[in-house]
């Protein structure tokens, strides 16, 4: 029996994590890793701002009076 | 769109401010309502496939004179619906809508997404009746003949493509979280299964490139978009960013970097190499560090908002879900340790952990997200409060006591197979209890699936008479979902909350 397959599974891990290592230092040095406290404020905006829930698909709809248009 | 507007990438005419979401929406609608449908009808297969399973430990003479219903045959079948066609198409069909909305632009490659839909639902056709007439490899959590695999790859592949073209007309600079774990499962998952097919294993090696792959298609391609809907939907339903984003970032590169080593802790007592045992034991104690701070991150971000749950089913399924992910990973990285393996190795204690994984983690976070986003993509509300309320009792208490019986049963198994002094068919006798409350549990989940695929046929079909207002399980309080505010933290948009950090 030989274990020479295993290297294809160690060569994945080694390529995987040089990989990772890669893309962790490429995107430090693109600016992804700036300003991560605004970060986690993109997903609001003003017509969904922080200290609002999303969860409510037609509130918006039915106080414009359409009750067709999603709000969210 | 002021997102949009402030980020410094932006590739295109980015759509009109007002609309944005909706413009978002309907361009992601025909594939993800694909995706959830035909995950739906896998889930219904694969619940059907696993209670037979699971009654025939009750009885065992029950079905057993047509080959394609014996338990070798039924079990893998539901394992491979399960994983392929359930978790993995609603994995791909939520993160489908996630991946436009967080980029914050249309959908790209829709048709490459439908026709994947397509090859991916003839693969689970010729891979669960291939398993079922005999034709199983016999490798765990591929059993699927690779005949199922040549419709499969492509179809994760046009995938690939989808999202490498929507990403490439992103219009946000700042990737949010969720993104970089989408993109991550949608980098691992082709070439994890890519890896694994080719014809270059056999006897020990394949047996530990299996676990590899098998442990890694769990925690590089079901979890990074259950991690990624909970990043998004908890912050979003409760109105509050996440407690601390760059924890968050820590996360997720420490489980890029450290879970890929951690599959041949399966194989422990096995005929494998020492040192490889070690070296995957090893990484599997330092995923407790990635558990640690997503279970932080998360706990920080809802503590405060819990009576919500009382409301809201998407929060109340992803919690659920994120909260089994905390106990599944811990107890993960706990039981990969040589002394824990001796007594629940070869046991229903396993069983226990991967359910509470593949459901109580990945599945439960999947029913929430659809629960956020069917609505949005169909522009109907779901039809009955009650059934979602029914469907989350019977999946939740479900899950819970399968994991309870199996977790114990499992233990006590594992204790009497070392003791020289108890006989096997002692042993086997012990485990019946368990066993039926398995059977029971399973059958509580199943119950669960027919509602929620019911819940799915009206909302897609658009029956009924048209819901008013959003789908709570009781009328809101006034205020309840008022004012969440950020509880210390700054309010206001990205570009606002940069520019007070700046200052």
């Amino acid at each position: 029996m030989t274990y020479l397959p295993l290297l294809a599974v160690l060569l994945v891990l080694v390529i995987g994590a040089a990989t990772t290592l890669t893309v962790l230092f490429y995107a430090g040095s693109h600016g992804y890793f700036r300003n991560l406290k605004s970060g986690a404020y993109v997903i609001f905006d003003e017509d969904e701002p922080v200290g609002e829930p999303q969860d409510q698909f037609f509130r918006e709809a039915e106080s414009d009076g359409d009750s067709s248009a999603p709000a969210a | 769109m002021p997102d949009v507007a402030s980020s410094s990438s932006a590739s295109a005419s980015p759509p009109p401010e007002e609309s944005w979401r909706r413009v978002v929406d309907a361009s992601t609608r025909r594939p993800v309502v694909a995706f959830i449908v035909s995950a739906t009808v896998w889930l219904l297969i694969g619940s059907l496939l696993a209670l037979i399973a699971s009654f025939k430990f009750q009885f065992p003479d029950w079905w057993t004179q047509q080959p394609w219903l014996t338990f070798g045959r039924i079990r893998p079948a539901h394992l491979n619906t399960v994983i392929y066609g359930w978790i993995s198409m609603a994995g791909v069909g939520v993160g489908t809508w996630l991946w436009a909305r967080l980029l914050k632009t249309e959908l790209r490659g829709q048709w490459l997404l439908l026709l994947s839909v397509a090859l991916w639902n003839v693969g689970m056709v010729v891979g669960t009746i291939g398993i079922l007439a005999g034709y199983s490899r016999s490798i765990e959590w591929v059993e699927m003949p690779y005949a199922a695999f040549a419709f499969i790859v492509p179809a994760l592949l046009l995938v690939v493509v989808s999202f490498v073209q929507t990403l490439r007309k992103r219009h946000v600079h700042h990737l949010y979280i969720s993104v970089w774990y989408l993109g991550a499962a949608i980098l691992w998952g082709p070439f994890l299964l890519i890896a694994f097919l080719l014809p270059i294993y056999s006897g020990v090696p394949e047996a530990t490139a299996n676990w590899w792959y098998a442990h890694n298609i769990l925690g590089l391609w079901i979890t990074p978009p259950g991690l990624a809907a909970a990043y998004y939907f908890i912050p979003k339903v409760i109105g509050r960013p996440v407690y601390s984003y760059h924890l968050s970032y820590l996360g997720f590169w420490t489980l890029a970097l450290f879970y890929n080593w951690a599959g041949v802790h399966h194989l422990v007592g096995g005929p494998v190499p020492q040192w490889l045992e070690t070296v995957s034991i090893t990484f599997s104690a330092m995923m407790i560090i990635p558990v640690i701070v997503v279970a932080v991150n998360h706990h920080m971000t809802i503590i405060g908002h819990f009576k919500k749950l009382k409301y809201s089913p998407t929060l109340r399924f992803v919690v659920f879900g994120a909260m089994s992910y905390t106990t599944v990973s811990l107890q993960g990285s706990l039981q990969s340790f040589r002394y824990w393996q001796e007594v629940t190795h070869f046991t229903h204690y396993t069983i226990a952990h991967s359910h509470l994984g593949v459901y109580a983690f990945a599945t439960m976070i999947a029913f929430g997200s659809i629960y956020y986003i069917m609505p949005r993509v169909t522009k109907w509300e779901w039809g009955s409060p009650r059934l979602v309320s029914l469907h989350f009792w019977t999946t939740g208490l479900g899950v819970g006591a399968y994991f309870t019986a199996l977790t114990i049963g499992g233990v006590l198994q594992g204790f009497q197979m070392l003791d020289p002094d108890v006989a096997f068919l002692t042993v086997v006798e012990n485990t019946k209890p368990w066993l039926v409350v398995r059977s029971v549990s399973g059958t509580l989940m199943t119950i669960g699936h027919f509602v929620f695929a019911y819940l799915l046929y009206r909302i897609v079909t658009q029956s009924g008479t048209r819901p008013e207002g959003p789908t709570y399980f009781y009328p809101v309080p006034e205020g309840t979902f008022e004012a969440a505010g950020g509880n210390g933290q700054p309010t206001g948009t990205a570009r606002e909350v940069e520019a007070e950090s700046d200052r």
